[in-house]
C-alpha cells in the first residue's frame, strides 16, 4: 500500500479522529502517503493543534467548507485545506486504502 | 471503475442527509456508488430527497442491498 484515504465524519466526542490519528502516524512510519478528509462533526479538527502534528509528518488534511460554513468556523490550522465532496471523492479515487470513520 | 458503498446505520435525519450528501460527492471522480439503507430513519431532512434524487438520476442504485459491501473498493458505513 503506497496511499491510505482517512474520511472522518464523527464529532470528537466519538474518539475517532484520535483513532485515525493513531493510523495516520502508523502509516507515516511506514512511508505510506496519507490523506485525510474530514466532514460533518470532525470539521473542528480543523482548528485543532494535532491536525498539525499530522500535517508536519507530511499528511494532507481537507476539511469540507460546507460544514465549516455551517458551524461557523473560518479560521483553519496552517495547511489544512478548505475543501468539498469532490476532495472527498478524489481521496477515494487515488487511495490503496480507504478507512472510513463515520 | 471504483465502487464505493456507503451504508446508512443512523436514525437520525441529519445525518442520513449527510450520508446521502457524501455519497453524491463520491460520484464525482466516476465511482460507481452504491446506498445500502441499513436503518430506519426518524423524521425526515430536506437533503433527503434531493440527493435520493440527484444519485438516481445519475443511474446510482439507492437501495443497494448489504451484500453489495462485498464487491465495494470502498465503504463507509454511516452511524
Amino acid at each position: 500500500m503506497k496511499h491510505l484515504g482517512i474520511v472522518i465524519t464523527t464529532a470528537p466526542s466519538r474518539g475517532d479522529f484520535e483513532r485515525a490519528e493513531a493510523l495516520a502516524r502508523a502509516a507515516r512510519e511506514q512511508h505510506i502517503d496519507v490523506s485525510i478528509f474530514l466532514m460533518d462533526g470532525a470539521v473542528i479538527w480543523a482548528t485543532d493543534a494535532q491536525a498539525t502534528e499530522l500535517l508536519d509528518l507530511g499528511c494532507e488534511i481537507t476539511a469540507c467548507a460546507t460544514n465549516l460554513h455551517a458551524l461557523g468556523i473560518d479560521d483553519l490550522e496552517p495547511g489544512v485545506v478548505r475543501g468539498g465532496q469532490d476532495d472527498h471523492a478524489a481521496l477515494v479515487h487515488r487511495a490503496d486504502r480507504v478507512l472510513a470513520f463515520a | 471503475m471504483k465502487t464505493t458503498v456507503v451504508v446508512i446505520r443512523t436514525t437520525d435525519p441529519r445525518r442520513c442527509a449527510e450520508a446521502l450528501r457524501a455519497a453524491v460527492g463520491l460520484t464525482l471522480r466516476g465511482a460507481r456508488v452504491l446506498v445500502v439503507r441499513a436503518s430506519t430513519v426518524s423524521g425526515d431532512h430536506p437533503d433527503i430527497a434531493r440527493c435520493t434524487g440527484t444519485l438516481r438520476a445519475l443511474g446510482h442504485d439507492v437501495d443497494a442491498p448489504a451484500s453489495s459491501v462485498r464487491h465495494a473498493d470502498a465503504v463507509e458505513v454511516w452511524t
